[in-house]
């Protein structure tokens, strides 16, 4: 995920303090000024190159280690100062935190820091957690506040990629269908700011009761796979498809997801689907959005995602419903061309396993369910299963 | 019981019409009001009978006349508003009662403009229920017209729209539900059928939009997830269609352009009106005012088809031959088509005895060999062709007819 690297400047003024790891003592006193010249200074300017100072510590793992020593201490002086009118010091206080962010000891930190003041003004309609930094997060994400709403979709981004502190996070949230509903309808109606909080669902969809709560919800659903052809961001279709796959893992939702009315082959095909043309009775046979394709349609440009769109298909084979479903809808036809405009080595392997399940009849497949292949234990050893 | 006037009490009683204009009975009953006042004033009943019966004994005789006659009573009735069995046309004329109550209900002098607005509300109701809609919607029209409170003004606005949409008039429906809501937002009467409209408009996406607006108030309403289903349904059909359509479109104009390729390829004449240079597909297209059938010119694999036309001016007679193959020989048609035309008398043409011409721009009559192919005498430079359809003349070697022929069109 991302990780925010600013180049380190020296000031003069500041020249005897080196900023460059090496010298422990030093920094710990380096960072006793900063941390005074923070919380005291009334001038803009001198507290920009402090940040700007903070933001080089933030890009060494020696930096970062000193920053964790006073976590709670700087994360405090860090959110007094998110709130500041200069937006350029709100702005550097962004990046500090999405680098510390990107680290898990200090997402750790960040995800247990304890609010020291009463900050949440409005009645936050998600999060119920008072005390968590995340909450602040998600007030800057639903007001209309877009200057910095994209950084704050990032840092939560980057939190939420270990389980623990995903799990952490979705603690804090009141309902989680509800908040699920809000925050995906706010991304359908926002620009390209809101893009990291796809992703940031997608990390979330790592836990259990998430996905269970994206399944319950047609309305939610939909609104996900409609994502999945958003044309402006990559990294928005990339947090759908990514949610979708996650949902996949477990076979028991396979019939949910694959119900007509919910049509998720034609969102998942689309995006493989190209300008070929086909014969009216192999046309007739696909799904309504992808019959009779024009001349200019554009497949997918970015090939992890097209890769990622094969695995959910491929996990969608498992089960014999799930196989036939696929035949059933004509598949296939797109899945050819797609094979034979594809370039890159990995989507291409992908595709192979795909049509290979597809073409297949189901005496030759033998089973129901793949997950229920018993593996001989010495193919088991070659595998390095456990 | 009050004895009391007895005009008044004929018709309050026996219900029977004198008459009588409904001021007249207004002023009557101010003179009964008077007559009790008076009575109660009297000191017994008795007294009051008494005096009533003096009151009525002065009153002057008179007979009764204005009953119905013996001769016209059904007629009568039948005009009478409590007694009528239809309602009445609009040009008849209005029996007095009648335009009295209207003029009650009606009256601007009588109704503040809220009340009368009320009025013509329930008039159009009444008449939606008996399915008279475009009545309907005219009562609300004229409703509309008056000043009224917003919220009158709103079900009006609904109730109109709904008697459009009862005769499939969606898009005044629409915009009569549309101003329905913007008078008052929480109707949702209104916005059900804003839904409705746009779904028979085939304008899903907008029906689908004001679904999920409904739906985010009340997640309960099946009927709008339904129609939000059959919308989202209707729309994928609408745009594959189109899609479709598109696509045939493109191949059309493509085994056109292939068409007008290989025709020029050949280097065959044509006949253009206008003065145009290039020929197009419509210059193809077979004379609307020949009988026979036929089928445009067509490629197949590379082989042109033609519809040519074989004329036996001897008999006046045209045979069509359809999908003739450019490089099949004469000779083999018209083989065919003498063995197989029941027109025909078999007898008098034989391959063997025939000519069979084409004409050139100045109708000058070519002979030509039955060996020849379609291909080579369409490419003749002298041939020209007309209206998409070659046409050849059949006849007898040496006939009158043919001799006629040559002539005839050489003058």
């Amino acid at each position: 995920m991302l990780i925010n690297k600013n180049s380190m400047r020296v000031f003069k003024k500041w020249a005897t303090f080196r900023t460059c790891s090496k010298m422990g003592d030093v920094e710990t006193g380096t960072m006793e000024i900063l941390l005074k010249i923070l919380k005291r200074s009334e001038n803009s300017d001198t507290k920009l190159q402090a940040l700007e100072i903070l933001l080089g510590f933030t890009a060494s793992s020696d930096g970062l280690e000193t920053i964790y020593k006073d976590a709670g201490i700087i994360f405090d002086i860090l959110i007094d100062l998110m709130f500041n009118t200069d937006f350029e010091i709100a702005k550097k206080v962004y990046s500090i935190l999405i680098n510390i962010s990107a680290e898990e000891r200090g997402a750790q930190l960040l995800v247990c820091n304890k609010l020291s003041e009463k900050r949440i003004n409005i009645q936050n309609i998600i999060c119920n957690c008072e005390e968590n930094i995340v909450t602040l997060f998600f007030e800057q994400i639903l007001s209309q506040n877009t200057r910095i709403t994209e950084q704050a979709c990032i840092i939560l981004s980057n939190m939420s990629r270990k389980e623990e502190i995903a799990r952490k996070i979705f603690n804090c949230f009141k309902n989680i269908t509800e908040s699920l509903n809000i925050l995906v309808s706010h991304v359908l109606r926002s620009n390209e700011s809101h893009d990291y909080l796809v992703s940031f669902l997608s990390n979330l969809s790592q836990l259990a009761e998430v996905r269970k709560a994206f399944l319950n919800s047609d309305d939610i659903l939909e609104k996900v796979l409609m994502l999945i052809s958003f044309k402006d961001s990559a990294i928005r279709r990339k947090g759908a498809v990514g949610i979708i796959r996650n949902l996949c893992f477990s076979v028991d939702n396979h019939e949910i997801l694959l119900r007509p009315e919910l049509d998720i082959l034609s969102r998942l095909l689309l995006p493989l689907a190209g300008p070929e043309e086909f014969d009216d009775e192999d046309n007739e046979k696909l799904p309504l959005e992808l019959q009779y394709l024009p001349e200019n349609k554009i497949r997918e440009e970015d090939p992890e995602i097209r890769k990622m769109l094969i695995e959910i298909l491929i996990q969608l084979c498992t089960t014999r419903f799930g196989r036939n479903t696929m035949r059933e809808n004509n598949i296939y036809i797109i899945l050819r061309e797609y094979h034979k405009w594809e370039k890159d080595r990995s989507c291409i392997d992908a595709t192979e396993t795909l049509v290979n399940f597809l073409i297949r009849t189901e005496e030759e497949i033998g089973t129901d369910n793949l997950q229920n292949i018993e593996i001989p234990p010495d193919l088991m050893k070659s595998f390095n299963l456990p | 019981m009050l004895f009391v006037n007895e005009n008044i009490f004929i018709a309050a009683l026996f219900l029977s019409s004198a008459m009588i204009s409904l001021r007249a009975i207004i002023d009557k009953v101010k003179d009964i009001q008077e007559m009790e006042k008076q009575l109660l004033d009297s000191k017994t009943s008795f007294e009051a009978m008494v005096n009533v019966d003096c009151f009525m004994e002065q009153l002057p005789r008179k007979v009764y006349e204005d009953g119905w006659p013996e001769d016209k009573w059904e007629k009568e009735m039948e005009k009478h508003p409590f007694f009528m069995t239809k309602s009445p046309e609009p040009g008849e004329e209005l029996h007095p009662l009648i335009e009295g109550l209207q003029k009650l209900k009606y009256d601007e002098e009588e109704n503040s403009p809220e009340e009368l607005a009320n009025t013509y509300k329930e008039s159009g109701n009444f008449c939606f229920k008996c399915k008279k809609y475009r009545d309907a919607i005219t009562n609300f029209s004229v409703g509309l017209k008056l000043e009224c409170s917003d919220e009158l003004r709103a079900q009006l606005l609904n109730n109109r729209a709904a008697a459009n949409f009862f005769i499939e008039n969606y898009k005044s429906a629409l915009i009569d539900s549309i101003d329905a809501v913007k008078l008052n937002s929480n109707y949702l009467k209104a916005k059900l059928r804003v839904c409705r409209c746009y779904y028979h408009l085939e304008k899903y996406e907008e029906c689908i939009k004001i679904c999920e607006e409904i739906i985010s108030e009340d997640q309960n309403n099946s009927a709008i997830i339904q129609l939000k289903k059959d919308a989202i349904t209707k729309k994928k059909v609408k745009y594959r269609n189109l899609r479709k359509q598109a696509k045939e479109k493109k191949n059309k104009l493509a085994e056109e352009a292939l068409l007008l390729e290989a025709l020029k390829y050949r280097k065959i004449n044509f006949h253009l009106r206008d003065n145009k240079e290039l020929i197009s597909i419509a210059d193809l297209n077979p004379d609307l005012h020949i009988p026979e059938k036929m089928n445009r010119v067509y490629l197949e694999n590379g082989t042109l088809f033609w519809p040519v036309l074989l004329s036996f001016t001897e008999l006046t007679l045209n045979i069509p031959i359809n999908d003739f193959e450019e490089n099949c020989k004469f000779e083999v048609q018209l083989k065919i088509v003498f063995t197989e035309s029941a027109e025909l008398e078999t007898k008098k043409y034989q391959l063997e005895n025939v000519n069979i011409y084409f004409k050139d721009e100045y109708m000058k009559p070519i002979k030509f060999s039955v060996t020849s192919t379609l291909k080579e005498v369409l490419c003749d430079p002298r041939f020209i062709l007309d209206c998409g359809i070659p046409v050849f003349f059949v006849l007898v070697k040496n006939s009158a007819a043919e001799e006629n022929f040559i002539n005839c069109i050489h003058k």
